[in-house]
This record gives C-alpha cells, structure tokens and sequence, in this order.
C-alpha cells in the first residue's frame, strides 16, 4: 500500500536518520525534551471518512479538532479531548476524562500505520470495526510513547454524537454511592474534591438520571490539567513485565533510533 | 498393540455422525464438570466409541473407563443443538462391555440381583435395618433410615365409578420408601382415583440393570410386567422406573410418572392443598428433567403449597445414578460433592430464604444424597404434596 | 483427581502427564475438523503448577500449547509435533468478585456463562459472549479476544480484560496490567491464540445489568434487504447491543430444535436488540421498526418476556450445532466485510457454494459485517474436501476483497495462517513475528499458529492431518 510522496519521504528520512525526534503539535509538552537527530512528523488530513460505516481514516498528524469538525456533519465524533493530533494522542494513550476503565482509545483505534525505525511501513488492523486477524499490534501501539515507530495513519471508529451530554458535580458525601447506582454514566471522575459526573444519551433518560440523583449541580466539563507527561505514567520500569518491553524495544528499534530521551527516561534503552 | 476391529458395530453410525464435536455439551456432563478431562465428557466419548469401531483406536484401559464412569444422565442429549441420541450409543457400547467381560462385575450383578429380587431384598433390608439398630452401618452408606414397622397399603374398596390407577411399587422403592408410595396413594385418592398396587407379581422394572448395561437381565425382569391397557393408567413415583418402563413399554400413552399426572391435576390440587410457609429446593432427577422432560410441572406443583427454589446448575446429576454410586464410587462422590456445593449456596445466599426441604423425585438421588450431609431434610415431592392435603385424614391411608 | 487408573508416567512429572493413547487422541482435538499430535497431556490447579510444567516441558525441549474447553474453531488449540498440552480446565475457580468496583478475579477454567450466572444477583454481568459461552472458557476468550452478539456495543473481549496473571515461555510468572509496564503488554497478550505463554487468573470487568432491552425478530423477503436494513440502522446512528442475521435455511434448522416461533417463511431474519434506559431503548425500537419496514420486513415480533428472550438467543447461540440436522459435517467460516458490503458479499459467497455443489447457511454477526457462512457436507463423500477448501478460500478471497479481514473473532489458529499473506506484507508479519519473539524467543508456546509458513515469519513446520490448509 502506499500513502503517497509525503510518507514515502518520512520513510526515506527515517532510513537515514541515526535518531529521530518524533513530533506532533506539541500540544501536550510531551514531546519539549529534544535530542540530537532529525524531527519527523506524521503528515495531516483526512484520507477517507464513511459515516455510515461509522469510521474515519485520516493521517496521524490530523488535529482531532479537525477530525471532529469532519465529523460534525454526520453527527459524529470520536470522544477523546480535543488537544493536539490524533497520533499524538494515540501514542500518548489519551483518553482524557473518560476513565482508563472505558479504554476508549485503545478500543476505538481500528488501524495504525506505521514507519519503522528502519524506515519500512507496517500496519496493523484493518478497516472494519471487529478484527483478530493476527497479533494484535495497536494495543501495543496505543501508548508507545513513538518508541516503537511513527504512527503514520490511523483509522477510527466513529460515534454518534448523544442527544444530549450533561456534567454534574457534586461535593456530598454520599455522592460515589449515588454515582454507582447510575447506569454506565459516561464519565464518572474526581477533581479537586468534586466529583464530576458526564450523562449522555437520549434527553428524557438524562433529565431522569438528574432527578434521581440527590445534591448534585449542573456544570461545565471540568478543566484538569491531565495532558499526558511521560514522567506523570506510573507504570513500572523493573521486572518481568519491563524485561519484555526491552525485548519488544529490541525487536522494534535494534539501533535505538526512536525518541531516544523518553526511552532513557523509561528505561528502554537497549 | 494389535487393534480389534470388531468392537461397538451396534452403534450405529448415524448416530455417530451427528455429532460435530462442538463440545456444547461438555458443562452438562457431570463427569466432564468435575473432572475438566475431556476423556470424560460425552463429545470425548462418542469420539472414542466412534474410533474404536473405526479401528482408529484400541479399546485400552482408559477407554473402558471413561465409559464406564458414563452416568448417563442424558444430561447432555437436551443441551445438543445437533440432536445426538446419545442414550443410543452409550448403551450399547456399555452393553456390549458387560456381556464380553461377564466375570468383570460379578459383584455388581449380585448385588443388583439382590436388591431386585423381592425376597432377597426383604432379606437383605431386614439386615441392614438390624446393623442400623446396632449401629453398624456407616452413616454415609446410602440407605435411608429403616423401621421394623413396614407401613401397609390401605386401599380404598374398589369403585366402578372411579378411574383406575395402578401403582407400580417396584423394588427398591418399596422396599425403602414404602412411605412415598402411602403418600402417593392418598394423592391419587384424593384426586378421586381408584388405586392398585403392582406389589411382588411385577417385582422390578429392570432399570438398574439396564442402566448397569446388564440388558439381560433387564430383559428378564421387563418380561414379568404386563403392557398396561390403554383403558388404564399405569403410574410411576421414581423417576428412574418411570423412564424405563416408558420405553419398556415403547408408544404407550398410559405409563405416567407421577408428577406428569399430578399436574393435569393442577387446578384440583389447588383446591385441596393448604398453603404453608416452609421453603423446598428442587433437586431434578435426571431420569425425569433429561430423558422424560419433566422439570416445571415439579416446580409448579410444589409451588401450590410452598415457596419453591431452584438450583443454579441447570439439572445437574447427583451421581446416584442407579448402581452407579456402587460401582465408581469416586466419579459418584465427586459429582455429588459438586452438587452439594451448589446446594450448600442456594442454602446459604443470603437472598434466599430458609430452605426447610430438598425435594427429589427418585429413590436413587434421595438416599445417595441422604448419604451425604446436608443440613435438610430430603424428601420425595408427592410426601410434601400429601401432608398438604386440606383432608388428610379423612381419605384414609395415612397411619 | 486419579480415578483409579494407573496412567503411563513419564519420570519426572510421575503422575501428572498422561501419555496414553485415548486421551491424547481427544486432547488432538477441539471443535475444529483438524487432528493434532500431541506427546502427553497435564491438568494443572495452580499457577505454580503450570509454572512447573512449562518449565519441564523446556527442560525436556518440547513445545506447550493451553488448552481450555477446546471449542475453538480455527485450529488454535490443536497440538503440532508433540506439543505438552497444558490443559487448564482444573483451574477453574472464580477467586474474587469485587461488587463495587465491578469486577472479579478468575481462573482460565472458568466458564463464560458461569461467571455471569455467579454475578446474575448482583445485576452484574462478563460482556463477551461467543455462542459457545456455556462451554468457552475465559482464558480462550483471552487468547482469542473472543466476540458474541453482544460484543456490537461492549467491545471484545480485550475491552473487559484489567490484568493478566502469566506464565510465560521462560517459565516466569507476572502480572501485566495498566501499571507493570509502559507499553500495553495486557493487550498484545489479549489475542495471541496462547503464542505468548499462558494465562493463569484473569481480572475482568463485570458490566452492569441494561434496565431495559427490547428484542426483535425481524422477517424479510430476500438477504439483500435484510442487508441493507442492517447498514440503515447503523447508519441512522443507532448502536443496538446485538445486530444478527440468520438465513432461512439455518432459521428453519434452528426453528426445529429451540421452537422460538422464528419466522419460517422468510429469506432472512434479523435478531435486533437494543439495550440501556428507558426511553433510549424506546426511541430505538420505534427506529428500527421504521427503519426495517422501509426495507420491506415482512413480519415483526417483540420478545414479550424474559423467557421470549432467553429461547430467542439459545436459538441464535446453539445454530452452528444444529446444522448436523442437515449434514454430517461443517466448515464455519469467519471473515468481517464493510457493513456496507454485507449485501453484495453474501451474494457472492452464495454463488460459489452454487459452484461447488456445497450447501452454505448463514448465520452472523450483522452488525459488525462479521460474515459467518457455513459450509454443508458429508466428508464421507469422494472428493469434497477438496471442493469444501477451494469454497472456503474463494470466501476469504471475496471478504478480502470488498475490504474486509481474514478473522472477526475466531482467530488465525491453523485455519487460517496461510491466508496471512492476503491480507498483510511481509512486513506486517515481520512485525508481528517481532512481537512474538519478544514474549516467545524460542518459539515453543504453541508452535506454528496465526504466522504464515515458508517465510522468517513463522515457526518451523508440519501441518496435522486433517486440516484445512
């Protein structure tokens, strides 16, 4: 397959390159600690969009505020936050408020592409929205942090947009107990004491949900700082589990190429 | 090892054939469920049975074992989408293990001799009720508590105007559970029947023999009883007897089980039952939820009189299985213990209220469970139904 | 458990390998039509056992392969030159349920349908449910990141699996979750048909319980319509919990076993269910009855209770095994095309059954455009293997073509290994062959699966007798 001459190019330049600094809209800071190496970022646009298939292609350099405006007319969206690209918040696993227990991204990203460290393509997945074929390589991909290529293209599934989202808070004590009571609220967090609860669907059921619960308040969506920072991922750097990674590091990038600093800090130099 | 190819050719391969091993049966299996070996469950069964013919594989010690410890609870023939008839190539296989290797269940076949054979059996019941006066029978020997007072038949005089019925007592049953037969008759009575006993001239069905794989025997024993006229009703209290003379008696619409014929009274025994407050599980029989198809007519029976619960476990069997329990007494204590589990949770959830009574419809689960501890009392459903007849005593047959 | 057996022991593991001849022919199999090879076979209850023989199995130099119910359908679980076959179905405790955080911890062993009849009091329930859940175990549904009818709305398998206890071909024990690594290893191992050792306890996500569901059977004059009706309701925006098409002649099969008054005198039937609150599930329906008589539905009916219901989808769950009503043996595909292709691919897959002289049924998961047709026939008869595999082929190639994947939820296994290529470069796969490495560097958890042959790719070769490929 082939995405045309700008990917052709990265390829070329990846080949190359004795390091690399892979680079989105800096949106999140994640990607301020530069190394020596050249800076290689996914090209942008949307490649295809087929809304009643409920699935959008596009480059990983797209903004997702560009994607969802695309979206916007099929009343459509894909609900992670609207920072940065799509590749950018793949390779970050950015879910945003929806919590890690709905794994939205993860689950809602149907194809990667991606150029290796030695400048070859690769692709995972397909463009329909169930699929086992092979080795699961994005959940591999979602969170990568760029050390394992650069996600070139990314295909999505799409939804569609609630007739209604509503946030609500709440300081109560018994706030949580009420909150589990709900049926699969789309959001539920905790933020500076508060706890932030999104209701979506269809506008009686939410008006119902509301009523039902007892000293909360209606709100806007909360403004946490929860940009993704490598150093803010507690995720372990010792034992089995990271000896793995090294061995997938390894496998991937043998000469270390990728994003050299967040590999360090993460200790997956090899 | 040279391999016989002369093994199983009374299967038939259209049985066979039907399966296609998709392994939908295997949690229906109680052997498979307690073991998780597929050596034990009826998809591997059939495989084996089917490779054996086919000269595929040899008849080894694994094999007759994994046969043998078959229950055939027939708890996986409803579970099959595909429709195996799986009674119809167990039993031949198993037929034919028994009739080539005779000497291999001597003892077995003695002891089923024994306890099918009027005379023996008051023998060898007089026996044990001595060692359990003396108290020499091991609690978990799965023979209900026996009494020197046998109680007797009292039956209504005979009625032209009235239905007739004829019990079959059987052996066993009779001999051991002479209770649930009074209390059957009481039922029957009540609901303006005219009931006969069967008694010693009809002896035994041949269920346990047959079910042993023992179709010889069995065959001699079905030949003392006769096809009951379609003018008449035979009726059956243990679900084993029940399913067995059903197909000794092969498109006879007149051998009833008991349960099968309370319920076409249904609207009668609401009338004539009191409403009490206790708590009864069901256990199903699986002679009677499996091969008869039984299962919500209990259910709602026992419902008219008491709050009724049910066990998760979609009909599992207890291991009883007929002389199961005797010959693979470790398969049978292991499926049990299984059950026990699932009994134990029923009994101990906490949304669930008392459970006052186990209720099961077959000798056999009643006194293999007796065996085991449960801390309730297991009792046959038509004795709960009888002790809630508004009019107990006036219909005469209760001492 | 030894039930008085005396089993042919190997020395070191005295008692725990089984090695005779019946129970490595049954533990050769699943529900697949292929025969392994296996060299013995173990049942271990703990992790620690299972640690134990991976480990023999190394020192030995044999391969291992997990096994569960074996009700696979593409050949995962079948055991290549004399694999130790790791049966897991002993350890089958449910060792935790955590109501308030919804979620519980459970040993591979454990059945689908069992979790969920445990958790069925606390209105709680394991989302994935493959038509084989009262059999499947849940480390198969891990290993093959398994789907189900109900997977349209809750996602696969991997959406409802938090962590992973493993053991992994080194011998190693380790818990992969959100927090013991950067990279998601808990989703790469989620899927992996058992190639990247073997899971020991499970912690699963438990879902709430809809308050209300509303479900459908839906009549239509031809498949095409039913088809098209499928693409409208999703593109209407509705995202019922299950979208399922069943075909007349499996409808009628069906109809004969479970009697759920499916409707016989039309070409195509859809099961359409729609979960959630009240008035979400309202407002759905009445699309949906909109939506399906634009296209022409001939009969409409409405599961008026819970047993409706019930009967509805043990009709729908228990069609593949009905088909032995018909023939002997089946071949059961699985590929996912565009939704929008559904149409036109079942047409296809219909002209080439025409082609083989094969009978084809479908049954399948609409929604998705998870294609499911069945293959008919008796293998008794001369020559049709071979008409039965060039049908099978020319339906992946078809499903690959109008856009579509190799798998939708029965995975790779052996079926479908060599069709690998069709779908991926020699790239993707070196890819993924690097991911194996990484977890598997010998290559001795269940060999020779999901990677093609004859390339760096996959694992040295011998196809068992009896496959398909």
């Amino acid at each position: 397959m082939s995405f045309g001459s700008a990917v052709d190019d990265l390829q070329r330049q990846m080949a190359i390159s004795d390091a690399v600094n892979i680079v989105g809209l800096n949106s999140t800071g994640a990607s301020t600690v530069r190394d020596e190496g050249s800076v290689l970022k996914a090209p942008s646009g949307i490649l295809s969009y087929e809304p009643d298939e409920l699935m959008i292609s596009v480059f990983a350099g797209t903004s997702i505020s560009d994607i969802n405006d695309e979206l916007q007319g099929a009343k459509q969206r894909i609900p992670i936050p609207e920072w940065g690209t799509i590749g950018g918040a793949v390779a970050t696993r950015r879910n945003g408020l929806r919590d890690s227990y709905h794994q939205t991204l993860p689950n809602n990203v149907l194809r990667c592409s991606v150029i290796a460290a030695d400048g070859s393509l690769y692709q995972s997945g397909g463009q329909v929205v169930k699929n086992v074929s092979g080795f699961d390589l994005i959940k591999l991909l979602v969170g990568s942090w760029g050390l394992l290529g650069l996600i070139v293209e990314v295909t999505m599934r799409t939804e569609p947009i609630p007739q209604v989202s509503q946030w609500v808070q709440s300081a109560a004590p018994t706030a949580i107990a009420q909150v589990s009571d709900l049926y699969r609220p789309s959001v539920v967090t905790c933020f500076e004491g508060n706890m932030y609860v999104l209701l979506e669907g269809h506008e009686k059921d939410v008006q119902q949900q509301i009523l039902q619960l007892d000293g909360f308040s209606l709100c806007e969506m909360p403004l946490t700082n929860n940009s993704p920072q490598l150093t803010n991922v507690n995720r372990s750097s010792q034992g089995v589990p990271h000896s793995i990674e090294r061995a997938i590091r390894k496998e991937f990038d043998p000469g270390n190429k990728l994003n050299k600093s967040i590999a360090s800090q993460r200790g997956l130099l090899t | 090892m040279s391999i016989d190819h002369s093994f199983f050719q009374l299967v038939q391969e259209e049985d066979l054939n039907t399966c296609v091993n998709c392994g939908l049966c295997l949690p229906h299996c109680p052997t498979y469920r307690v073991t998780g070996e597929d050596l034990y469950s009826p998809r591997g069964r059939i495989n084996l049975i089917r490779s054996v013919k086919h000269g595929e594989l040899s008849l080894t010690k694994e094999v007759v074992h994994a046969l043998d410890t078959c229950i055939q609870c027939m708890g996986c023939e409803p579970a099959c989408p595909s429709g195996v008839q799986y009674h119809a190539i167990i039993s031949p296989a198993k037929a034919e293990m028994h009739s080539r290797w005779k000497w291999r269940d001597i003892t077995l076949r003695c002891g089923l001799y024994v306890v099918t054979h009027m005379r023996s059996l008051r023998i060898f019941t007089l026996a044990v009720l001595l060692a359990q006066k003396l108290k020499m029978v091991p609690k978990k020997m799965p023979v209900p508590a026996l009494s020197f007072r046998q109680p007797q038949f009292h039956l209504e005089d005979e009625d032209a105007s009235k239905m007739e019925v004829l019990l079959f007592t059987g052996c066993v049953m009779d001999a051991w559970y002479r209770k649930v037969h009074i209390d059957t008759i009481t039922l029957l009575e009540a609901l303006g029947y005219s009931v006969k006993v069967s008694g010693d001239e009809y002896g035994c069905c041949g269920a346990l023999h047959e079910h042993a794989g023992f179709a010889d025997s069995a065959a001699r024993m079905q030949k003392k009883i006769q096809r009951p006229q379609s003018n008449s009703m035979m009726v059956v209290n243990s679900a084993g007897c029940s399913a067995s003379l059903k197909n000794t008696f092969a498109g006879s619409r007149t051998v009833l089980d008991i349960n099968e014929l309370l319920f076409r009274h249904i609207t009668d025994l609401q009338r004539l039952l009191v409403r009490r407050t206790e708590t009864v599980l069901i256990q199903e029989p699986c002679h009677l939820r499996h091969v008869q198809g039984i299962s919500r007519e209990v259910k709602e029976l026992l419902e008219i009189a008491f709050t009724v619960a049910q066990l998760e476990d979609d009909g599992l069997c207890c291991g009883a299985g007929g002389s199961f329990s005797f010959s693979q007494p470790t398969m049978a204590q292991a499926v049990r213990d299984r059950k026990i589990e699932e009994i134990d949770r029923v009994i101990h959830s906490n949304s669930s209220k008392t459970i006052h009574y186990l209720a099961s419809a077959n000798p056999g689960c009643l006194s293999f469970l007796s065996g085991a501890s449960i801390d309730v009392e297991i009792v046959h459903p038509v004795t709960l139904l009888a002790q809630s007849l508004i009019s107990q005593n006036s219909t005469g047959g209760v001492q | 458990m030894n039930f008085g057996l005396t089993f042919e022991y190997s020395e070191e593991m005295s008692g725990v390998v089984h090695t005779n001849t019946a129970e490595l022919f049954l533990v050769g199999q699943d529900a697949s039509n292929m025969m392994g090879s296996p060299a013995g076979v173990c049942y271990p209850t703990t992790t620690a056992e299972v640690q134990e023989a991976v480990r023999w199995a190394r020192a030995k130099g044999m391969t291992f392969i997990a096994r569960g119910a074996g009700t696979g359908l593409a050949g995962g679980a079948i055991p290549t030159d004399g694999s130790l076959v790791i049966c897991l179905t002993k350890m089958n405790n449910i060792r935790s349920i955590d109501v308030h955080k919804r979620t519980a911890w459970v040993e591979p062993g454990v059945l689908n349908a069992d979790l969920s009849r445990r958790t069925a009091r606390d209105g709680l329930h394991f989302a994935p449910d493959p038509s084989s859940q009262q059999s499947c175990t849940i480390g198969g549904n891990v290993a093959n990141n398994s789907g189900g009818p109900h997977c349209l709305s809750e996602g696969v398998t991997s959406a409802h699996i938090l962590a992973l206890e493993v053991v992994l071909p080194s011998g190693d024990v380790c818990i992969l979750d959100a927090e013991s690594s950067l990279f998601d290893l808990r989703g790469a191992f989620i899927g992996s048909e058992g190639m990247f050792g073997i899971a020991t306890a499970i912690e699963v996500r438990l879902v709430q319980n809809p308050p209300h569901i509303s479900t459908m059977v839906v009549g239509f004059a031809s498949v095409h319509e039913g088809a098209m009706a499928v693409s409208a309701i999703i593109a209407h925006g509705i995202i019922p919990s299950a979208l399922e098409m069943m075909d007349a002649p499996i409808t009628r099969a069906v109809e004969e076993y479970v009697h759920a008054g499916f409707p016989l005198d039309a070409a195509a039937m859809l099961i359409v269910e729609i979960d959630g609150l009240e008035n979400s599930v309202l407002d759905g329906s009445r699309a949906v009855k909109d939506i399906v008589s634009r296209f022409g539905a001939t009969s409409f009916q409405v599961a008026q209770s819970q047993g409706e219901r019930a009967l509805i989808w043990k009709g729908r769950k228990t069609a593949f095994g009905a088909i032995a009503r018909i023939q002997p043996n089946y071949y059961l595909h699985d590929t996912v095309v565009p939704r929008k292709k559904l149409a036109e691919v079942l047409s296809q897959v219909s002209l080439i059954a025409t082609e083989e002289h094969l009978q084809v049924m479908n049954v399948f998961h609409a929604g998705d455009g998870n294609l499911h047709p069945i293959l008919m026939f008796d293998k008794r008869v001369d020559g049709v293997m071979d008409r039965v595999h060039r049908a099978g082929a020319e339906i992946v190639r078809v499903s690959l073509e109008a856009g579509g994947v190799l798998s939708g939820e029965h995975g790779i296994g052996l079926e479908k290994r060599d069709f690998m290529r069709w779908m991926f470069t020699e790239n993707d796969l070196l890819f993924q062959q690097k991911l194996r490495s990484a977890f598997d560097p010998e290559g001795i958890s269940n060999p020779h699966k999901v990677l093609p042959r004859g390339s760096g790719c996959s694992d040295m070769s011998s196809i068992p007798p009896g496959s398909w490929i």
